[in-house]
């Protein structure tokens, strides 16, 4: 017999088992279906944070931390001193700093961020420069007044490499463009100087025209401090030796704040986890309520269509194809279930997307997963339903009607 | 004349709570090519065991059966299958036909567990309804059939395949006397038109009239009646 002939006739068999006990595979279906949806759910909601995680990570930079100053009236705050000391004590991390402010756009009643930096800060950072290039060496050395703009800026007001810009009535020329992310950070963090924004423009932080009318204190004050360890240093490791330095009370550093990808994340971790528990609970329950109303299907569907097993059996059917058949009813009522349910789940996310605080996203894992769990619920409740209809011997069967 | 079915010293017994059940004893009988036989006997005699022993539903506990020559007492359960796939039809006395399905998949479902081609098992059980004379009703649910419309569609099923022995457990006890004539006309046309062997229980005693040989069961032991 051809395979299409045979797949044919089980399929029909299916059918047949399927359609005569309609209502309590239907339950069967209704159950497994929530349970594929909440863990389709449940995947997709944790790969959408585990992606917002790795995005927090990869805006701030790998293996980077930062010291962020927090405002105080008592103490001096950080200062390019500490920016000195940190790259004296720890020579092999990467160490920057940024200043930020604001200054009007020539024409345009819109503000630029001015953040005025050093040529370590996009190495530090890993923003990619798109064109052009980021500030040099010798740039902050000789006090150039040049400057990179971001890519979003270059879009909106279609600056290009060449052009001036003023800033604070200083005219600067654009020697580059660069791409500085910040999408997570913005919605997850909301701390400005770890942004810094789509408007943002690089400056040297020397160029004595920018504080023309500020005071010394404020001439040499910055807002954050970048480290990024090295490649055999983790960031965890690091930080409790820097705070040390930094909190010394000579350093008059004031009150600062510690940014690393470990306190960045651990929010999204505690989401993750309480999400895991909460929605995994529930698919969990789902599944297993589903299986067991799937093996009690099976178990009433089994004695019900004892003659029916009498009959295959009398036509020829072995015990292994009895039991199969009623294994693949399992498996077709799982199947559909699983791919309806992870559909539904999937469906749900995305039409309540907006009003979700992190997007969810859909991987391979999700798309498969609540399947593979249903399928294999279906052999596992089925089969010894299933096993009982195999041992069922055919003469008591056709006597049994 | 050759035989289909030989049973040699055959006996069964079942396990009880009571001990064990001994229902058939030291049970010989040969059913030969065109033999058509009817087994009486009262309830709890033991004729169905001893049915379901021939279609090899069930295995003896003692002696051997021969099934076209070859012994049957080590064969497996694939062996089992093969015999009652190919060679042996089933007549029960509710009929056993699914209820969704129309009379002509009913028939072809004798086909499920055997090698065919479509068209080959469709025109086998069109030639078997028309042996019946059911041919006209082969679309028809089998829900809308009379009783004895059902066991002739049971028939029919049973002979699609060409079986060499037709097992009949008590066919006509759920027909009145009409339906009842019919379906052992049936029988009687298979066998002596078509030469098929008929191994047959019944608690009718008029039907023995359609019978070659009659044997009675009683307490599990069989006898050939005068």
């Amino acid at each position: 017999m051809s395979a299409w002939r045979q797949l044919r006739l089980v399929l029909w068999d299916l059918w047949e088992g399927i359609r005569s006990q309609a209502g309590r595979f239907a339950l069967s279906f209704v159950a497994i279906a929530i349970g594929s949806a909440s863990l389709a759910a449940l995947i997709t909601v944790l790969a959408g944070l585990q992606l917002r995680s790795d995005s927090l990570i990869n805006e701030l930079g790998a293996n980077v931390m930062a010291v962020i100053a927090q405002p105080s009236i008592t103490r001096d705050g950080l200062e390019q001193r500490h920016v000195k000391m940190l790259r004296k004590n720890f020579p092999e991390a990467l160490v920057t700093s940024l200043r930020m402010s604001n200054a009007p756009t020539l024409g345009t009643d819109k503000q630029l961020s001015v953040v005025a930096t050093d040529h370590v800060l996009s190495e530090v950072r890993q923003w990619a420069v798109t064109d052009g290039r980021f500030l040099e060496a010798s740039d902050i050395l000789h006090a150039r007044r040049y400057a990179v703009i971001t890519e979003a800026l270059s879009k909106v007001w279609n600056w290009s490499i060449g052009n001036v810009i003023m800033l604070r009535n200083t005219p600067f020329i654009v020697v580059g463009i660069v791409n500085a992310g910040g999408n997570a950070l913005d919605a997850e963090y909301g701390d400005s100087r770890l942004i810094l924004g789509e408007r943002a423009v690089f400056v040297p932080h020397t160029v004595p025209q920018l504080w023309k009318n500020s005071t010394q204190a404020q001439q040499r004050a910055v807002n954050a401090v970048f480290i990024q360890a090295p490649q055999s240093v983790s960031t965890a490791r690091l930080l409790p030796v820097v705070q040390d330095v930094m909190q010394q009370p000579d350093q008059g550093a004031g009150r600062l704040s510690w940014v690393t990808p470990e306190s960045l994340v651990q929010g999204l971790t505690q989401l993750q986890r309480t999400l895991g528990v909460t929605i995994g609970a529930v698919a969990v329950l789902c599944l297993i309520l589903g299986g067991t109303t799937l093996m009690s299907l099976m178990v009433a569907n089994v004695r019900d269509r004892v003659t029916e097993i009498g009959l295959r059996r009398a036509l020829g059917a072995s015990r292994d194809e009895v039991a199969g058949l009623f294994v693949l009813e399992g498996i077709a009522i799982t199947l559909a279930a699983g791919a309806f349910g992870t559909l539904a789940g999937h469906g749900v996310l995305l039409l309540s997307e907006k009003f979700l605080p992190h997007p969810a996203a859909t991987t391979p894992l999700s798309a498969t997963a609540p399947i593979a769990v249903a399928v294999i619920l279906g052999i596992v409740f089925s089969y010894w339903p299933a096993s009982a209809a195999a041992k069922i011997a055919p003469a008591e069967a056709l006597r049994s009607e | 004349m050759s035989s289909v079915i030989e049973l040699h010293h055959v006996g069964k017994h079942f396990p009880t709570p009571g001990g064990r059940a001994e229902v058939l004893r030291d049970v010989s009988l040969q059913v030969g090519a065109n033999d058509f036989i009817a087994i009486t006997g009262p309830s709890g005699a033991g004729k169905s065991t001893l049915l379901n022993l021939c279609a090899f539903l069930d295995r003896p506990s003692a002696g051997r059966i021969v099934f076209d020559g070859q012994r049957m007492d080590g064969a497996n359960e694939s062996e089992f299958c093969a015999i009652r796939k190919h060679h042996i039809g089933m007549v029960f006395q509710k009929y056993c036909l699914l209820p969704h399905r129309s009379v002509l998949e009913n028939v072809l479902f004798r086909f499920r567990y055997v090698a065919h081609d479509r068209g080959n098992a469709v025109r086998r059980s069109r030639e078997a309804l028309a042996t019946m004379g059911l041919d006209a009703l082969a679309d028809r649910p089998v829900r809308l059939l009379s009783g004895g419309e059902m066991q002739r569609v049971a028939i029919a099923r049973a002979v699609a395949v060409a079986p060499k022995l037709l097992v009949a457990d008590e066919p006509t006890g759920n027909l009145d006397a009409q339906s009842a004539t019919t379906a052992m006309e049936c029988f009687k046309r298979l066998n002596t038109e078509l030469g098929l062997s008929i191994l047959m229980v019944t608690h009718n005693e008029s039907l023995l009239r359609y019978c070659s040989r009659h044997f009675t069961c009683h307490a599990g032991a069989l006898s050939e009646a005068a």
